[in-house]
């Protein structure tokens, strides 16, 4: 392999590494924020999967948010 | 939503009531725990909300309200808008007035419990459109439309009811006998119970207080249309996708260990005890061997007694013939009626606070006391967990009394005559589940 060839195939493992490290670190801290063992809890979750449980729909969405604003 | 006249807005979720926050004097930062009984107050949201839109079916206070309508909608319309807003409704007065007052339900043009179809301009207020000056009239009669749109969402009728129904509390509320009356037009008995623990449900087959319910999909369907997903005849609308995400991930809850320090000595003792007083009907296999009669446990029957072979019917027959994109309707039945109570497996017993079905005993110290000296009211609602009595502290505005209906807390007397080491042991060891 030619060394240009070589360092670029360096520089992408690099990237996805940095990748794979920063998104384990927002899962973390995203854990860490919420307080929540899921390690424990949820094993096999994945930061997204957690996301989505504590704020994804479940197509009940039935206040308007500018009314419920209001409202208060 | 195309449903609110394209307004972006705000439901509830699986975490809505079974995510729970936990403060402790002996943790730096509060805890959540997934699967836990929250402390959200379903029916007092849902209940201001509704009665809110209630009474901006009132000329005066639709004023109010589209001022604070403008403010929440346009956080740039300032003053400046707000003076704008004042002038040209003063001018439009008495036919913003004529016009609430011939509907002020916003029901007219739409059939019983059926929605308006809202246009995206239909409820758009903003500095823009007063400047190019809006019609008010039509606005304040669009907003009643979609009031009668969120309410219809939810299954309530134009017609404020005559009574208020009984207050559950914080992480409560009568989930059946909501949807029996909102579904079907088949309002039940009251019958409170808390919300659900939602962990190492995979192990169970039947799920529930009462173990009435194998399909933990169709559990959530009927939870979404209930809670908000509109029902057109048969039609639900909603992202079965989402539904059915939701209900895969809570299947992979896991009890919550105990996280604070505990007595390992005496919880080793304890564990004999365990054996001895819980074991014979919290052990075992999850099957129907933990369905135990309320005349046999003592605890207050209105649940188990709530849910008959004809309610079991009902919600069979309706996830039978549910359309909705995506969803396939089970071959089987998903929902029987038992008329007991399941005795559920202890994993995570640390973080059940307050005990029972119902709800109706604050701390597990309590539950290992004779039922004649529990407290008959307590308050409900503190997030403040209390680790020597093992449930949440005495403080927080609503207050449980036991002698409504529903609430008592009676029965389940296992463990009440261990001495009071003993109990202190077999606490110790619970927080070991």
């Amino acid at each position: 392999m030619k060394p240009c060839h070589c360092r670029k195939g360096i520089s992408l493992l690099l990237a996805v590494a940095s990748v794979i490290a920063a998104t384990h670190h927002c899962f973390a801290e995203q854990k860490k924020t919420l307080g929540i063992d899921a390690a424990q809890q949820v094993p096999k979750w994945s930061a997204e999967d957690l996301s989505f449980f504590m704020h994804g729909s479940m197509s009940t969405e039935v206040v308007p948010e500018s009314v419920l604003r209001a409202f208060i | 939503m195309k449903r609110l006249g394209g307004l972006s807005a705000v439901g509830l979720n699986c975490a809505a009531c079974h995510v729970a926050e936990v403060h402790s004097s002996e943790g730096a930062t509060p805890i959540h725990l997934l699967g836990a009984t929250s402390h959200f107050d379903a029916e007092a949201f849902f209940g201001a909300v509704i009665v809110a839109t209630f009474r901006t079916g009132d000329p005066a206070n639709m004023k109010r309200f589209a001022s604070a309508y403008l403010s929440a909608a346009d956080s740039k319309s300032g003053e400046q808008g707000a003076k704008v807003l004042s002038d040209q409704w003063q001018k439009q007065e008495h036919e913003i007035a004529a016009a609430i007052t011939a509907d002020p339900a916003g029901s007219k043009g739409a059939d019983d419990g059926a929605l308006h179809d809202l246009k995206a301009g239909d409820v758009r207020l903003d500095k823009a459109t007063l400047e190019h000056g809006v019609d008010l009239t039509t606005l304040s009669h669009s907003m009643l439309k979609l009031f009668h749109n969120m309410r219809a969402a939810l299954h309530i009728p134009d017609q404020p009811p005559e009574k208020a129904p009984p207050s559950s509390g914080p992480g409560r509320n009568d989930a059946f006998g909501l949807l029996s009356a909102g579904l079907f037009h088949s309002p039940q008995p009251y019958a409170p119970v808390k919300y659900g623990l939602v962990w190492n449900v995979s192990n169970r087959h039947w799920v529930h207080w009462d173990g009435n319910t194998r399909s933990p999909l169709g559990r959530n369907l009927l939870a979404s249309l209930g809670l908000g997903a509109p029902l057109h005849g048969k039609h639900g609308e909603l992202d079965f996708a989402t539904v059915k995400r939701q209900t895969d991930l809570s299947e992979m809850i896991q009890a919550p260990r105990y996280p604070y320090q505990l007595d390992q000595s005496a919880a080793k003792r304890g564990a004999a005890h365990y054996a001895a007083n819980c074991v014979s009907c919290h052990g075992g296999p999850e099957s129907d061997k933990r369905l135990y009669s309320a005349a046999e446990v003592g605890t207050d029957p209105h649940r188990a007694e709530l849910f008959t072979k004809q309610q079991a019917a009902l919600f069979n027959k309706f996830l039978a013939e549910l359309e909705t994109t995506g969803y396939q309707a089970s071959k089987e039945e998903g929902l029987r009626s038992t008329g007991k109570y399941w005795a559920a497996s202890m994993d995570g017993v640390w973080a059940r606070s307050p005990y029972l079905h119902n709800g109706s005993v604050r701390t597990l110290q309590e539950l290992l006391t004779a039922p004649a000296e529990r407290s008959k009211t307590f308050h409900r609602g503190s997030q403040d967990y209390e680790t020597t009595s093992m449930g949440y502290t005495d403080a927080s505005p609503y207050v449980f009394d036991t002698s409504t209906r529903g609430n008592s807390n009676t029965g389940h007397n296992y463990g009440t005559v261990l001495t009071p080491d003993q109990k202190h042991d077999l606490l110790e060891y619970l927080k070991t589940l």
